[in-house]
């Protein structure tokens, strides 16, 4: 699923791309901000579901990430331009800050923490590690 | 971060006037990078020491030598003048930064240690040759990373030898063969060894430097809001949604500069040693708060001196990249001057180290395995290779700037394009085969190669936001899956027992 998910996604970057040379349209910039975000979505669902991140956390955290990607780049094609005046949130104007502080920090409180709380020790240590040497040795005398 | 050598190249003298706080700092630095490089290379006594620090480091030393070879010299100098000039597009750049760190640790971490573990392996190209059974597949691989690392080189050593010569006022050409020593004495003698404890003392320096130049420039435009309103008062498309880039330029640098983190081997080759790889757990917190923390100058300068120049308290740039070296100069003391001048010198020397130990890799190891002609003492042979290629690196940069950029504009579209498929996916599928690996490798060399030199000739230019780096990246995954899924009756055979138990694991 994450493997199509990443084809599919990287398959979009290259129809943006294309649509380069044809005048870059609006369906090219969108192709290319649904590709980005399946692809970190889905490259990420591909490590973390091999890594034996439990099924539901992996789907969780690649819908978040497609979600972070996809609004904080897409959304600010919605909303107006800034001027002198307009509000700013934390000091930024609101179509940066959606990209800066959403795309470029929110991910910082959830992934890693992921990662920590899934990770498995189980198999690292030396005694394990030892056996796991034991085992692939056996493997390739066979 | 590596990038594109037009962006990261500099090719022009950094304005400064030496000061004594300067002069003394950056002596200081020096001295403690040779006592470091000194003591590690009483350490270095095998190959393994000396290219994947022996019997391993600690999880803190693997974060910041795995932050120093990330982000280069561009960080201080080409980044802020990139968004200085070009606005919010540049900063897509860095945006991927808190994403890219538990990404890789998911894809490669694990395999990758345990790989070591079983087959002993010492670089990025042997853990491609394990997957798929194939010392041609390492070959490749090698070649490409070769190629890549000794353009990054040259435009590391270029921009060494600039800085260097605004500290000391040496001059361009001796800046450079300074530099060049300086960072191949201890390349040569305490490897990666010596490369990972400098890079400590390296890493630290820039994470510092960029924590108070942020607050520098906080404290003299106002806070953030103050420089953004200043800067929306007279150039507000400087900060809207992609700067002065067009949308698909900003989110190519975002895709090439966040899914290719998978495919720097500088940087993931730190995977194989770390000493206990439970401590793999914080590796992704740590290494994002770390890059988050240093990107701060890139974000910070590029800002402010927007907005100072906006509302007329400094005098235009002549060149973006002035835009640090100006701040310095103009609105911060002459001690926090010497800190990032050092920081940036700690910068370049940090990468360039883990570009020459992974390019002596590939000469010493990588090829001669490939050709079925292995080394006899890699150490010795290692240590040699590291000189020569620092050597013909010194001698590329020393040459009209047009061949170093041609050069170095390979290494990003390289790395990625060979690394991302064949490695990060392929030991994540165990449907990947051997022809796939090798067809995307080539795709990648291939694309890369073609486009930089038609467009480094002039002869053929993309349009705006479409780059060769991005063009072989994506085109050497769909050729990755193409033909992995036309030969597939070989997965199975292309994949060695304890490989797949260890893809299982």
């Amino acid at each position: 699923m994450a493997l199509r998910a990443l084809l599919v996604g990287v398959l979009s970057i290259i129809l943006a791309y294309a649509s380069a040379w044809v005048g870059a349209p609006k369906w090219g910039i969108w192709s290319m901000i649904l590709g980005s975000a399946l692809t970190m979505a889905a490259a990420t669902a591909m490590g973390a579901g091999n890594s034996k991140v439990p099924r539901r956390s992996t789907i969780l955290v690649s819908l978040f990430l497609f979600a972070v990607i996809g609004i904080g780049f897409g959304a600010p094609l919605f909303l107006p331009d800034e001027s002198a005046g307009s509000v700013l949130i934390f000091g930024l104007p609101l179509r940066a800050a959606i990209e800066i502080y959403g795309v470029g920090l929110l991910p910082l409180f959830v992934l890693p923490l992921v990662f920590a709380n899934h990770f498995r020790s189980d198999g690292l240590d030396e005694t394990s590690l030892a056996e796991l040497r034991r085992k692939c040795a056996e493997l390739m005398k066979r | 971060m590596i990038l594109p050598v037009r962006l990261l190249l500099q090719t022009h003298a950094i304005p400064t006037k030496s000061s004594v706080e300067i002069i003394v700092v950056a002596g200081i630095y020096f001295v403690v990078c040779a006592a470091i490089a000194t003591w590690a290379a009483r350490r270095t006594r095998t190959s393994e020491d000396f290219f994947v620090a022996g019997k391993g480091i600690g999880l803190w030393t693997m974060t910041l030598a795995a932050m120093a070879a990330t982000l280069s010299g561009f960080i201080f100098i080409g980044g802020p003048g990139l968004l200085y000039g070009a606005g919010t597009g540049a900063l897509f750049i860095s945006l991927s930064a808190s994403i890219t760190t538990p990404m890789s640790a998911w894809a490669l971490a694990r395999r990758m240690r345990l790989l070591r573990e079983v087959r002993r392996l010492v670089t990025v190209p042997d853990a491609v040759g394990a997957r798929y059974r194939s010392a041609t597949a390492q070959g490749i691989c090698a070649v490409a990373i070769l190629i890549a690392t000794i353009g990054y080189i040259a435009t590391n050593l270029l921009a060494l030898g600039l800085v260097l010569d605004a500290i000391f006022g040496t001059g361009l050409r001796s800046g450079v063969l300074i530099g060049t020593a300086t960072v191949v004495a201890y390349s040569a003698t305490g490897g990666i060894l010596a490369g990972v404890y400098t890079d400590v003392f390296q890493g630290s320096i820039k994470a510092v430097a960029s924590v108070m130049v942020f607050a520098a420039v906080l404290r003299g435009g106002h806070g953030l809001g103050g420089i953004s309103q200043t800067i929306l008062a007279h150039e507000p498309a400087f900060l809207g949604p992609w700067g002065h880039l067009t949308p698909i330029a900003a989110l190519s640098f975002f895709l090439v500069f966040g899914l290719g983190t998978l495919g720097q081997p500088h940087v993931i080759s730190k995977y194989y040693m770390l000493k206990d790889p439970r401590q793999l757990r914080w590796y992704p917190l740590l290494m994002t708060l770390v890059l988050v923390v240093t990107l701060l100058l890139f974000f910070g300068i590029g800002l402010g001196v927007k907005a100072a120049v906006l509302a007329g308290d400094m005098a235009p740039l002549a060149r973006n990249d002035d835009a640090t070296p100006a701040f310095l100069l103009q609105r911060a003391s002459p001690l926090l001057a010497a800190i990032v001048f050092s920081g940036i010198a700690a910068a370049i020397m940090g990468t360039v180290n883990a570009f020459l130990n992974v390019g002596a890799a590939a000469v010493t190891h990588d090829i001669p395995v490939a050709i079925g002609r292995r080394v006899g003492n890699e150490l010795a042979v290692g240590r040699i290779a590291t000189v020569m290629i620092a050597a013909l690196a010194a001698l590329l940069a020393l040459r009209p700037g047009a061949v170093v950029a041609f050069l170095g504009i390979f290494g990003w579209g390289l790395f990625a394009s060979t690394l991302v498929p064949t490695l990060a996916i392929g030991l994540n599928w165990a449907g990947a085969t051997r022809v796939g690996a090798i067809a995307s490798m080539t795709t990648g060399l291939f694309v890369t190669l073609v486009f930089e030199s038609l467009s480094g000739l002039k002869v053929y230019k993309f349009p705006a936001g479409v780059t060769a780096s991005g063009l072989a990246l994506v085109l050497s995954v769909v050729v990755f899956f193409v033909v992995s899924w036309l030969t597939r009756d070989q997965a199975a055979g292309d994949l060695d027992a304890d490989v797949r138990l260890i893809m299982e694991a």
